[in-house]
């Protein structure tokens, strides 16, 4: 009996570490569990979050400019700088999901550069850039850029 | 079982199950990834085609079109190049340059397809002895050329590819006298070439015995002296002799208006045609002309003889260079592209003993009749010419043996020729790289629909738009002056300030000078002024002509030159032109009638020597009457001079109760005008009246007037051509003034039809000269049309007048309307109401091109 004791004795060292094994491992796999659930939790919000919603909202938003202004032209772009009569159609024609916008002319083709701030550009945590048409003094349509900011 | 396994069986279950937590979690990502990048993609493309639209509608200054206008046009037009201001611009790259500037060099590709359903190759090929071997060649060549090319751009398109042969078969092979002019009628009923039909894969082609359609076409075609064809090389032609086998020009003329003749084209199913003459001669043969008249001198031997002859012939290559211009004339007026294919010359070298006595002493004993340098430089660059005049290009095998030319050689070429001048490309093409990329139409010149296809490298996705650098064009000088002539002395003012600079590198500095013609010296010199009056004069009884030049200078220092000229008349005028209203109250008189005295004058070449003199309604009016009107002119004027000078007598509205804008007399003094500022070319055409100039819209008025003037004594008849523009190419009627036409198939020729067309039977009415037989020989259900150019031009405000007879019945008779009488009185038919008369746009178009030389002749001429 006493050998059989002996023999259970030297068994339940075996089970205990093995117990101690597996212990270990669930721990590090609970933690590995825990890390892995929050950083997957994290690459999925930001993905749904910053890659696809700021390209639809960037088109959104650029929409609404360009339906707000109905035709971008040298003429009104700059009355509507300096006139601060004026501010308050400025401000309805930026959207609230951006901060504000800057329209770039370019000197291409005969046509005059110039640029026009509208809104707050100042902190932009993201901007995006679209091309679009100026009219000219004689009608001509000039190459310009529209870019928006995307504040805090 | 114990505690611990227990405990060790729970944890091994939970394990498992998160890892299959895991699992699924990590799949959720990638899905979340990948419908981000989706999304990413769908939101770029949509940024992209909002850009493309703007670039493309993004106008540009020197066209002011815009981009797409001149992409579209640069591949309608299938040309990369304008002219600007003397400067060649490359649009091609001048577009790309934008490109790069917005999208980064070498980041994007932009392709541009237009329609193309069908590619056509039609061979026209020199039937003559010397091409017998590339004959062969090409036979042997020409079904794999096929197959390869419609591999190439049929697969990804449905691009069919379609070839047709015409050999050229020369009237000498049944009769060398068939090319003397005495003679030509019988060589017409020989076919100068015959039609081989579609090449299948194995088909080879061969000479059909029968005259079939081609011939049939030919003769009614050739020998009709109102067909296109006749006047170019053998009516009006100082050179008949040719219309061989090797006149392949002729040969590719005929195709492209045989193709025109059988409709095969549709405009819904775009189609390039590429037309390739292939000869080792120049068009018309390289005999000389010396050949033909050696009819005597080498009898039974006329291919021997006309060998001897070919060197330095000025006057065959003269003659074929005219057979040349006829065809490109023809092809002008087709969309077709025309390579020549200009193969190893054959030598011909006739016997040595012949050529000792040959009277021509032209022979080059090592050369040959083709092969010489002289012969071989003009083939290539008649070839060259009807390349470039229809965006084709030359194919030049002169060098090269049969056996060299192989099949791939062809096939690279024209891969090329059709990749070329189906696609536009700009930018880089980078076939395995991630990128942006959207298909969409885009239109041509020719209102159809390419597509358009743009990529955008994802590599360099973000990034500045660079400075465009435009090109620096030169200014644009403009001069205006208050007058262009006048009477001496002048006073004129003269302006610059009009000038401008595509580029706006202002200020522009001006430099006048002017400069009599006639001394050579500079009268005035100026570079401050931008505008100023200066006074022209001439000497007594002289006409003295001046330049004013002016050198616009911009901020870049380039600078362009314009100059005006100004004749300034001091002699007795050509001509007085009375201009009078004849009614009191002519609202805006004098503008009206400049208008109308302009569009006359302005296709005067001596309008200098031309005196208007305006007589305002206040100060006097004439009645509306030949005689009453001249009166009134002759004592006004004791300067009047009858026999130089012409009265216009304008009323506001219309004449005959308005079925008239104007009307005169042949050779008389006097015209009456409305003066609506819509009708501004009425004048100038009944001023041509009055130098016997006839109906120049009209083909049926045009024969009645020439028929009237030639009764009346009037040597030759009307002075300006027949306008066969106003009418059609088919046959005349044998012995009648009439021609066939179709007929709408829509109108009731039986019962009440003309009191359904009651428009249109001034003009074609001669009763008095109609025979029914003769429409009774016809073939078109013995209808007949009367033709005006109203048939041919498109214009609202035409009135298109047609009036169709019927033989089988009188019924014209019954048709309703007053006498109508020419200008001797003579009956010519009834007018329920007047013709057309022509528009602005008609009369542009056959006044200044029928009859401004007749009447400059009449009017400038010394006599």
């Amino acid at each position: 009996m006493l050998g059989t004791k002996k023999y259970l004795l030297n068994n339940r060292g075996i089970y205990s570490l093995f117990s101690a094994f597996i212990l270990i491992i669930v721990l590090i796999t609970a933690v590995l569990l825990i890390i892995y659930l929050g950083l997957s939790s994290e690459i999925e919000a930001r993905i749904t979050s910053e890659q696809t919603s700021v390209l639809q909202q960037s088109n959104n938003v650029r929409n609404q400019i360009v339906s707000c202004w109905k035709e971008f032209s040298y003429d009104e772009l700059s009355s509507r700088n300096v006139d601060s009569a004026n501010l308050d159609i400025i401000n309805k024609c930026v959207p609230n999901l951006a901060s504000g916008y800057e329209i770039k002319s370019f000197g291409f083709f005969g046509c005059r550069e110039d640029n026009w701030e509208f809104g707050n550009n100042a902190n932009c945590n993201k901007r995006t850039s679209y091309l679009t048409n100026i009219i000219g003094s004689q009608g001509q349509k000039c190459l310009g850029q529209l870019l928006i900011c995307f504040g805090d | 079982m114990s505690v611990s396994e227990n405990f060790v069986g729970v944890v091994i279950i939970t394990i498992v199950v998160l890892m299959g937590w895991m699992i699924i979690q990590t799949n959720n990502i990638n899905q979340s990834i990948n419908l981000a990048e989706t999304n990413e993609i769908f939101y770029q493309q949509e940024k992209l085609n909002n850009d493309i639209s703007v670039i493309l509608k993004t106008t540009e200054p020197i066209t002011n079109l815009t981009i797409e206008k001149i992409i579209g046009d640069l591949v309608y037009s299938r040309t990369t190049k304008i002219n600007h201001a003397e400067q060649e611009i490359n649009m091609k790259d001048y577009i790309e340059r934008y490109l790069d500037s917005i999208f980064g060099k070498e980041n994007y590709y932009l392709l541009i397809q237009p329609p193309l359903d069908r590619v056509r190759l039609i061979y026209v090929i020199d039937g003559s002895q010397t091409m017998q071997e590339h004959i062969e060649f090409i036979r042997n060549m020409l079904p794999e050329l096929k197959i390869n090319i419609q591999e190439l751009y049929g697969s990804d398109r449905d691009l069919i590819v379609e070839t047709k042969i015409y050999l050229l078969q020369g009237p000498r092979e049944h009769d060398l006298s068939c090319e003397k002019m005495e003679m030509i009628d019988d060589c017409f009923d020989i076919p100068l070439a015959y039609e081989i039909g579609g090449l299948n894969n194995n088909q080879i082609f061969e000479i059909p015995d029968s005259n079939d359609l081609y011939t049939k076409y030919f003769s009614e075609t050739i020998k009709n002296p109102l067909s296109e064809f006749f006047p170019g090389f053998i009516k009006n032609t100082e050179f008949p002799k040719g219309m061989s086998y090797e006149d392949w020009a002729t040969g590719v003329a005929f195709v492209a208006k045989h193709i025109e003749e059988r409709s095969i084209d549709n405009p819904e199913d775009p189609t390039m045609t590429i037309i390739i003459p292939i000869s080792d001669e120049p068009t018309s043969g390289a005999e000389a002309n010396k050949c033909f008249d050696l009819d005597n001198f080498f009898v039974g031997m006329p291919f021997i003889k006309c060998s001897l002859c070919a060197e330095n012939d000025d006057e065959s290559k003269e003659r074929a260079n005219k057979f040349l211009s006829h065809a490109i004339n023809v092809l002008r007026d087709y969309d077709y592209l025309v390579f020549p294919m200009a193969m190893q010359p054959g030598h011909i070298l006739p016997n040595p003993i012949i050529n000792s006595l040959s009277p021509c002493n032209a022979y080059d004993s090592e050369r040959g009749v083709h092969g010489s340098e002289d012969i071989r430089s003009f083939i290539i660059n008649q070839m060259q010419q009807i390349a470039d005049a229809t965006g084709g290009q030359v194919l030049d095998f002169s060098d090269i043996e049969d056996d060299e030319i192989d099949e791939s050689l062809l096939l690279d070429v024209f891969s090329e020729v059709i990749g070329n001048l189906t696609n536009l490309e700009f930018g880089t093409k980078k076939e395995n790289i991630e990128r942006f990329s959207i298909r969409r139409v885009f239109p041509l010149g020719n209102n159809s629909l390419a597509n358009l296809t743009i990529w955008v490298y994802r590599e360099r996705e973000f990034h500045d738009i660079l400075t465009f650098e435009a090109i620096n064009l030169k200014p644009v000088p403009i001069i205006y002056t208050s007058e262009n002539w006048g009477e001496s002395p002048l006073n004129i003012f003269i302006d610059g300030r009009a000038s401008w600079d595509p580029n706006a590198s202002y200020p522009l500095m001006l430099e006048w000078k002017i400069i009599d013609n006639i001394s050579k010296t500079i009268i005035y010199e100026n570079d401050t002024n931008t505008h100023f009056e200066f006074e022209f004069s001439a000497p007594r009884d002289e006409i003295r002509t001046f330049d004013i030049n002016l050198v616009v200078t911009d901020s870049t220092g380039l600078s362009a030159s314009t100059t005006r000229q100004i004749t300034i008349s001091n002699t007795e005028p050509k001509m007085q032109l009375y201009v009078i209203s004849i009614e009191d109250n002519h609202p805006d008189f004098e503008f009206r009638a400049n208008l109308q005295t302009e569009q006359f004058l302005k296709n005067i070449d001596c309008r200098d020597e031309i005196k208007v003199v305006y007589i305002s309604p206040e100060q006097l009016t004439c009645p509306e009457s030949f005689i009453g009107c001249e009166n009134t002119i002759s004592n006004f004027d004791p300067n009047y001079n009858k026999n130089r000078d012409r009265i216009a007598a304008f009323r506001v509205g219309n004449f005959w109760g308005g079925a008239a804008a104007g009307y005169t007399r042949m050779g008389a003094n006097v015209v009456f005008s409305t003066s609506n500022p819509n009708r501004k070319e009425v004048l100038a055409h009944e001023l041509g009246h009055t130098y016997y100039a006839c109906e120049e819209y009209n083909t049926s008025w045009w024969i009645q007037q020439d028929i009237s003037l030639r009764r009346n004594g009037i040597v030759g008849g009307c002075i300006n051509d027949f306008p066969k523009e106003c009418g059609f190419d088919s046959t005349r009627v044998t012995g009648s003034n009439y021609f066939l036409g179709k007929a709408p198939t829509n109108i009731n020729f039986v019962d009440g039809f003309c009191t359904g067309n009651s428009l249109g039977l001034f003009g074609s009415r001669l009763q008095h000269t109609l025979n029914c037989n003769d429409l009774a020989t016809t073939e078109q259900n013995n209808i007949m049309l009367s033709n005006t150019c109203g048939n041919n031009i498109i214009d609202p405000q035409e009135t298109v007048t047609t009036c169709f007879l019927d033989n089988r019945s009188q019924l014209l008779y019954d048709c309703p309307g007053s006498p109508v009488y020419n200008d001797f009185g003579e009956l010519v038919g009834f007018s329920a109401m007047g013709g057309p008369l022509p528009t602005a746009q008609t009369f542009e178009h056959f006044y200044v091109g029928r009859m401004k030389d007749t009447i400059n002749e009449m009017i400038c001429g010394d006599n």
